[in-house]
């Protein structure tokens, strides 16, 4: 039997999700002032008008609910959750008001897509979308990879004390400095380098490919957020085909590479601890699947004929599957021909390698390669077991920043997320199944690559796609980036305010302020 | 509670961004390098 929560307890919700939401006008704020420098007329009253409903929801829901209780762990999760549903709403709005969305479901599919970096896209005339519409667009990536919640909070100050219970909320329990407000401040120093290298790498390679000028600077910088970020958004329908450049592609895979990479692995190379690269547990799982899949993938292609030579089978086979494996989603090639002309054994790769996913602790989303990495060391310490006498002493351990025992718990918890993520790239297919329109192929591609956060699309999604499977979409990239714990700890608060027993007497705790 | 950074902490200064920007461009030049390599393997496995 569950307590059942009680006034005080939604009030330091609705109050802390104020706070979000105020916060998340300045996300719209910062592309309208470029829209109003660019005379961007239409652009400019869309994002103004985003951001004046945005602060307003955020100020009426402050000022009517301000309260000093403290944040419980229940109340965190489910601030988050909601966090993350509110903030795709309001992030829809500008989107919904520039014309290029036939509904405001369709919008909001494209703000959650972009919030939660996962890139499918249902946007339509994206070719003539306005710059700062654009950036809009890309900023979500940037906003949503680093954690909407922790950006408004850690980077305003205005969580106090409760921002170490809303980051491990959100999916991030890594702590590189003891203080949660300088890891925060850590990860956003490392993308602000990043985002001078690699906008400025961008630029220089897309202006080799013909593309100069103020044009050239807006799409270095929207495809820095959406590299770096994994997101997968481009300023072209073609997304990184439309560039028809090496060199750019090579840029690309570089910032998908620094994305993929926990900021974890960062903090340790930034501190010269280069050792960590051989012994770390989840870089050596994601070397293995990558050179793997990535092998499972070029050798399909060749033997299906789509690329007879060593160019094409890297820029389009491999880019492909470093595309999907860091979770990024960029296309170098229209996705119908995954069915078409790839043949069976190159899309299998790339569905696995989407669900399989980049490092914990990245902006990449997926099962992560430290889960499958501890399940398999699981695996192995069984199979020990059953071999070794039972009075041999049997611990397995796996590297992590340092060595450590893998405790039953920590295996456990491993194997569940895995477990949750299968049943939900499964559940997607499934779905879509029921649409006859597509076989499981096509689904199941589309559907792991919803739930992964990773963005490829084999076709399905677009303007006209089922409003159906659009929300079974949209549910699953939520619970995707949010890796299930804070969505289901909401679910469970809200049956417990309907079946939970109530405190008496009222714990202090509890009472109002 | 905000404890303090520990000593070994290098982070801080323009020296520590070049060393940990250099070493993923690296890792990622090795990461392309093995690509290119897989795709000439394969595409002659193929023939």
């Amino acid at each position: 039997m569950s307590l059942r929560p009680d006034g005080s307890d939604l009030r330091i919700i609705g109050y802390y999700l104020g706070k979000v939401a105020a916060g998340l006008s300045l996300m719209m704020a910062l592309p309208a002032v470029l829209a109003l420098v660019l005379g961007e007329w239409n652009a400019a009253s869309a994002l103004l008008a985003g951001a004046a409903v945005a602060f307003g929801v955020g100020q009426l829901t402050e000022w009517r609910l301000r309260t000093r209780a403290s944040l419980t762990w229940a109340h965190g999760a489910v601030v988050v959750a909601l966090a993350w549903l509110l903030g795709s709403v309001l992030g829809a709005v500008p989107l919904f008001l520039s014309g290029h969305f036939s509904d405001f479901l369709d919008a909001w599919f494209e703000a959650m897509s972009g919030l939660t970096t996962s890139g499918l896209s249902v946007i339509q005339d994206l070719d003539h979308l306005s710059y700062s519409m654009s950036f809009y667009r890309h900023l979500t990536h940037f906003v949503g990879g680093q954690g909407i919640v922790i950006v408004v909070l850690a980077l305003l100050s205005a969580g106090g004390g409760s921002v170490g219970t809303l980051y491990v909320a959100e999916g991030r329990d890594e702590r590189l400095v003891p203080s949660v407000v300088r890891t925060a401040r850590f990860i956003f120093l490392i993308a602000s380098v990043y985002l001078g290298v690699g906008t400025l790498a961008l630029l220089g390679s897309i202006w080799t490919a013909g593309i100069g000028g103020w044009r050239g600077l807006g799409h270095a910088v929207n495809l820095f957020f959406a590299a770096f970020d994994t997101g997968g958004f481009a300023p072209s329908s073609q997304s990184i085909g439309y560039y028809h450049s090496v060199t750019v592609e090579l840029v690309i895979m570089f910032l998908m590479v620094a994305g993929t990479m926990s900021f974890a692995l960062h903090y340790a190379l930034w501190n010269r601890r280069y050792g960590e690269l051989g012994q770390n547990t989840e870089v050596r799982t994601l070397a293995i699947s990558l050179v793997t899949l990535s092998a499972m993938a070029l050798y399909g292609l060749a033997i299906s004929g789509a690329y007879t030579e060593t160019s094409g089978l890297f820029r389009k086979g491999f880019f492909t599957v470093l595309s999907a494996h860091s979770g990024t989603g960029f296309g170098v090639t229209s996705g119908r021909l995954f069915l078409t002309d790839w043949g069976v054994l190159a899309p299998s790769a790339v569905v696995i390698a989407m669900a399989l996913g980049g490092m914990a602790g990245s902006t990449a989303g997926g099962i992560k390669a430290v889960r499958i990495g501890v399940t398999f060391t699981g695996l192995v310490q069984d199979i020990r077991r059953l071999l070794l006498p039972e009075s041999a002493l049997n611990v397995a351990s796996y590297h992590s920043g340092r060595r450590r025992v893998l405790r039953s718990e920590v295996l456990r918890s491993a194997t569940a997320v895995l477990l949750l993520y299968a049943g939900t790239y499964l559940a997607g297919g499934l779905v879509g199944l029921f649409y006859g329109e597509w076989d499981i192929t096509a689904t199941l591609f589309e559907s792991v690559s919803a739930a992964a956060n990773v963005g490829l699309s084999i076709g399905i999604v677009g303007p006209d796609m089922p409003r159906g499977l659009q929300l079974t979409y949209i549910a699953q990239m939520w619970l995707g980036r949010l890796e299930f714990v804070a969505v289901f700890a909401m679910v469970a608060y809200g049956v417990s305010l309907l079946s939970g027993r109530r405190l008496r007497p009222r714990s202090p705790r509890w009472g109002r302020t | 509670v905000d404890r303090p950074v520990s000593p070994r902490d290098r982070t801080a200064g323009w020296q520590a961004s070049v060393v940990g920007v250099g070493t993923v461009v690296g890792i990622a030049a090795v990461v392309a390098a093995i690509g290119w390599v897989l795709a000439l393997v394969m595409q002659l496995m193929a023939l």
